[in-house]
Formats: structure tokens, sequence, C-alpha cells
């Protein structure tokens, strides 16, 4: 896949977003922008607002009736957060990984068949090369070859997140979202999922949420820093982690936030 | 510090005997049922009890027409019963979770399950019976269907709501549609534990006596369709162990025996399909 990558203009655009969990606001006039080709990092201190914001971004929180969002984001041009903007069409454009994996109840060829059927008319081959294109990407293919017919509950945490992950990418979103999406890995499974997170970010717009800022450090061109519901400072990473203008900011990415 | 670890010892040992003696207590009444059956029926137990037709008094036989007739009745219960149940229950869990109407459901749905089953025959003989102007083995199957559903509702409503959040909100993520999220994926993570709850309703109401007595009445003969009567093991068993005849009362304790060991058997089989389950959790 070729793709003009246009770093000027931001593939997705927040603007003054405001999230309500009933009554409580948990999102304040939020602004951002995420880049195609990038990997944006969204830090901060538990309970400022990331996961909630990622939430926002496919919209997955409006399965809770008393859930919701005031504001802008654009998706091309288009504001996803209108009505009348099609969920199912946006969670096909936007992805979604989430903290701890999610695998179906069914075997591992299937988890990622699912979701390609239902978008795609694919042959039986086709359905198979996809699969096992989506699995590579996700440096799974080698451990899961043999037993693609096998319960996906039968991998291991690890495993099961990259199975997640290939799920997300099989289906060819444009943006993807991952919440925190190492924090129960090892080492050397959070390595190869950063390596494929790089990996990714020549096709996908990657925005990140996570805890470690050493990751974020690794694989990420630029962080978005919240406090409290509130975006308090974005820019390219490298700037962010050496000379930060906020003092909060600073705080945070030298470990001394209290 | 020491009179306060005796004590301890001395009330566990205490609640350990107490809740010994009431397991001891229910399980007692089972065997003392199970070994009453046996012995009264213990002269009807034969081979011929699974291949020969209800006898008339003094004669030999079995109860071969009950036990099919039974069979077809629960047959058409389930496929009547399992997939409404199914799809109600997922419209509860899944479309109706915290709202008015999912509330007003689940309480109907909750007096359907707690409903005296003789209503229900009664019910189906009004509706069916006297429509069509006999018994029949259908109006059975019916009766035995409104049993079931109310079981198959609520466990299907239950143990859909038991599955993580995230699998569904990750189903939703991927931009499926809210009806394969929840057929494909959903009730598919929910299979064992919905499939517990039909077992469970099929131990119900294959004990059931009241609906059938309204609906297919009996039939001292063999009747391969559900038109006309049909003979069923409850009815069979009310009616020989009612009448004055000794051979009578023995394929009657036979019956139940029967009744109670498949009764029995359905029960530990939902136990090992939901422990099974249990262990493949992630
Ligand atoms: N379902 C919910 N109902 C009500 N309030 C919620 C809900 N989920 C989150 N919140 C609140 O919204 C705020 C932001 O939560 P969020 O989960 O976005 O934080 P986070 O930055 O992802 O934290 P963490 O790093 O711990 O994951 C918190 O104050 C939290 O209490
Ligand atoms: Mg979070």
């Amino acid at each position: 896949m070729t793709l003009v990558v246009d770093n000027s203009k931001p593939a997705l655009r927040v603007r003054d977003l405001d999230f309500f969990y009933g009554t409580q606001q948990a999102l304040h006039a939020v602004s951002a922008d995420f880049r195609r080709g990038e990997v944006t990092a969204i830090m901060g201190p538990s309970g400022c607002g990331k996961s909630t914001l990622l939430r926002v971004l496919n919209r997955v929180y409006s399965l809770y009736p008393g859930q919701r969002a005031a504001g802008e984001v654009s998706l091309d041009g288009q504001n996803i957060l209108d009505p009348a903007y099609d969920l199912n069409a946006l969670r096909l454009k936007v992805g979604m990984v989430f903290q701890a994996p999610t695998p179906f109840v069914m075997s591992i060829f299937d988890n990622l068949a699912l979701p390609l059927t239902h978008h795609e008319a694919l042959t039986p081959s086709e359905l198979r090369d996809r699969v096992e294109a989506a699995l590579r990407r996700a440096a799974l293919w080698e451990e899961v070859k043999d037993k693609l017919k096998h319960s996906a509950l039968s991998l291991s945490g690890g495993q099961q997140q990259r199975l997640c992950i290939a799920r997300a990418i099989a289906i060819e979103p444009e943006v993807l979202l991952l919440d925190e999406p190492t924090s129960a890995l090892d080492p050397i499974a959070t390595t190869r999922i950063e390596e494929l997170i790089d990996e990714l970010r020549a096709d996908f717009t990657v925005v990140m949420v996570t805890h470690n800022l050493h990751q974020a450090a690794r694989v990420s061109q630029r962080t978005v820093f919240m406090y409290r519901g509130e975006v308090v400072e974005q820019g390219p990473t490298d700037r962010i982690f050496t000379a930060p203008d906020n003092p909060r900011t600073h705080d945070y990415v030298t470990g001394r936030f209290g | 510090m020491n009179t306060l670890y005796v004590r301890r010892q001395l009330v566990n040992a205490l609640v350990m005997t107490a809740s010994l003696a009431a397991t001891a207590f229910g399980l007692g009444w089972l065997l003392w049922i199970m070994a009453t059956t046996l012995i009264q029926g213990a002269s009807a137990l034969d081979l011929k009890l699974f291949t020969q037709m209800t006898p008339a008094p003094g004669e030999r036989g079995g109860l071969l027409n009950a036990f099919y007739g039974s069979f077809v009745m629960t047959l058409i219960a389930l496929v009547i019963g399992t997939p409404l149940g199914v799809l109600a229950g997922t419209f509860l869990a899944e479309f109706q979770r915290k709202t008015r109407m999912g509330a007003v459901i689940r309480f109907t749905n909750d007096i359907l399950l707690s409903a005296p089953s003789i209503v229900i025959g009664l019910f189906v003989y009004e509706l069916v019976v006297r429509q069509v102007g006999h018994f029949s083995g259908w109006a059975g199957g019916l009766a035995l269907a409104i049993i079931l559903l109310p079981v198959v509702v609520r466990t299907t409503d239950e143990m859909l709501q038991l599955v993580p959040g995230g699998m569904r909100e990750a189903a939703l993520s991927l931009g499926l549609p809210k009806w394969k999220v929840s057929v494909k994926v959903l009730q598919r993570a929910a299979s064992t534990g919905i499939l517990t709850g039909v077992l469970l309703g099929l131990a119900r109401i294959s004990g059931e006596t009241a609906p059938l007595l309204f609906t297919a009445l009996n039939n001292q003969y063999w009747s391969a369709t559900p038109n006309g009567p049909m003979a069923n093991v409850p009815v069979v068993i009310f009616q020989y162990a009612m009448s004055p005849y000794d051979d009578w009362h023995a394929y009657a304790w036979a019956g139940a025996f029967v009744m109670a060991m498949f009764v029995l058997l359905l029960a530990v089989l939902s136990r090992a399909v939901l422990g099974r389950a249990k262990k493949h959790r992630p």
C-alpha cells in the first residue's frame, strides 16, 4: 500500500470537546490534532481522561445512554459527533484496541474472519490471505499458523493482545486507537508491539494512551499531555520531553508528579 | 489470643457439623425417593419397559408409548421455546438493559416463570383443545413450551449480561452492527450458560403433569404423530398410581424412577457443561 503522507493536515481534529458521564464532566474543552503517518501518545496521570478521549474518537461511548459528548471531532472534514454520522462506517475507519485483551469466543481464524467477511466480499482464499497478512503484521503468524482453528482463548495474554491488534488492522482502518496496549504484557511482547506500532505508523494514524514515559519517547512522534480532563500541552514528543512549556508537564516527564 | 483461637475452632466445628447435617438432610430425601421408586418399581423395571405399550390391568407391558409421547412433546416445547426464549433474552440484555420497557418485560417474564403450571394447562386447553375439539400432543407441547420459555428468557438475559462489556465494545469497534455483535459474538460467548438454562428448563418440563392433563391427556395405545391424544410419562404415572391394581402401581413406580433418573442426569449434565465452560474462561 502506498500512501501520500501529508503531515500538514491532521487526519483527526478535536475541537472544544466536552464529555459527560451523566452529570460528571470528564473532558473540558479538549482540542488536539492527530496526524497521519505519526504516532501520537496521550499521557497524563490516572483519571485525567485519556481513555475517555479515545472512547469519543470512535464513539464507542454511545453504547451507554448516560454518556454524551459536545464539541467537534472531524475525520476527513466531517464531524463524527453529528448524530447522523453512521456509527458502523465510523468504526470501520477508526479501529480500537483495548487495555485488556478482548478475544471473541471462537477460533483464532474466525476472530479475524468475522469482521473481514462482514465488511468485504472475499473468496475463501482471499480471506485466508488477508487473515495471514494481518497476523503477520501483528507478529503473531509464526506462533499460530498451525493452530488457526484453535480457540482464541487458548492463547496467552500477550498473544491475545496481538490477536486483537491483528483483528483491528485486518479491516484496514484509517485511524488506530490503542489504550495502554502493552500494560499487561511482558517486556518481550511489549517490544514486539512497539515495533509493530512503529511499522503501522506508515499506513495509519495511530493514537496511543500510555503510562510508560519511555514507551512514549520510543514510539511516538507527538505527545498530548492531559491533566484533569484538559489538554495541558501538546507538541513533538522530543520537545515535550526535553523542553516542556508547562510546569505540570515538566514534573510529569521528569517523574516528579505527586 | 489462645482462647480466641479455641473459640474459633469450636465455632468452626459447630458450623461444619450443622452444614453437613443440612446437606445430609437434603440428600437423604433424594436417596430415599430414588430407593423407594427403585424398590417399588423393580418388578416392572426391565427391557420390556422401553419396548412395549402400556398394559391393561393384569397384563405385562411397558411404557414405550408414554416415553415416546413425552419425548415428542418435549421436543415440540424445545423447538418452540428455545429460539423464542433466546431471542427475547437477547432483546432484553442487549437492547433493553436499563430501560423501563425492559423492566416491565422482565417482571412479566418472572410472573410467567412462577405461574402455576395448571393455569398454563387450562390456558392452552381454552386456546387450542377447545378450538380444535380434541386433545393432542401439539397442545401438550405448546403448554410445555410456555413453561420452558420464561426459563430460557431469563437465563439468556442473565448470561448475556455477564459477558464482559469489553467484548461488546471491541466487537462494536470493528464496525459490526449491533445484531451481528449480539448473535455472532455475545451469544457465542454466553452459549454454555444459555445451554445450561435450556437443560434446566428441560428438566423442569419433563416432570410436568398438570398442563398435560388438560392438553395431551393420555393414550393407552401407540400414536406416532402428535395429532391426537398422546401418552406421556407423568400422566401415566398419575393414572396408574391412582388405580387399584398392584401391577399398575409397579409401572407407575418404574416410570417415576426413570423420570427421576433422567432429571438427575440432566441436572448433572448441565453442571458439567457449566463447569467445563468455567475452566475455559480466560
Ligand atoms: N463509566 C464511567 N462513569 C462515570 N465516570 C467515569 C466512567 N469512566 C471514567 N469516569 C471518570 O472519568 C474520568 C476520566 O476517566 P478515564 O478512564 O478517561 O481516565 P484515564 O486517564 O484513562 O485513567 P487511567 O490512566 O487510570 O486509565 C475519571 O475521573 C473517572 O472517574
Ligand atoms: Mg484509561
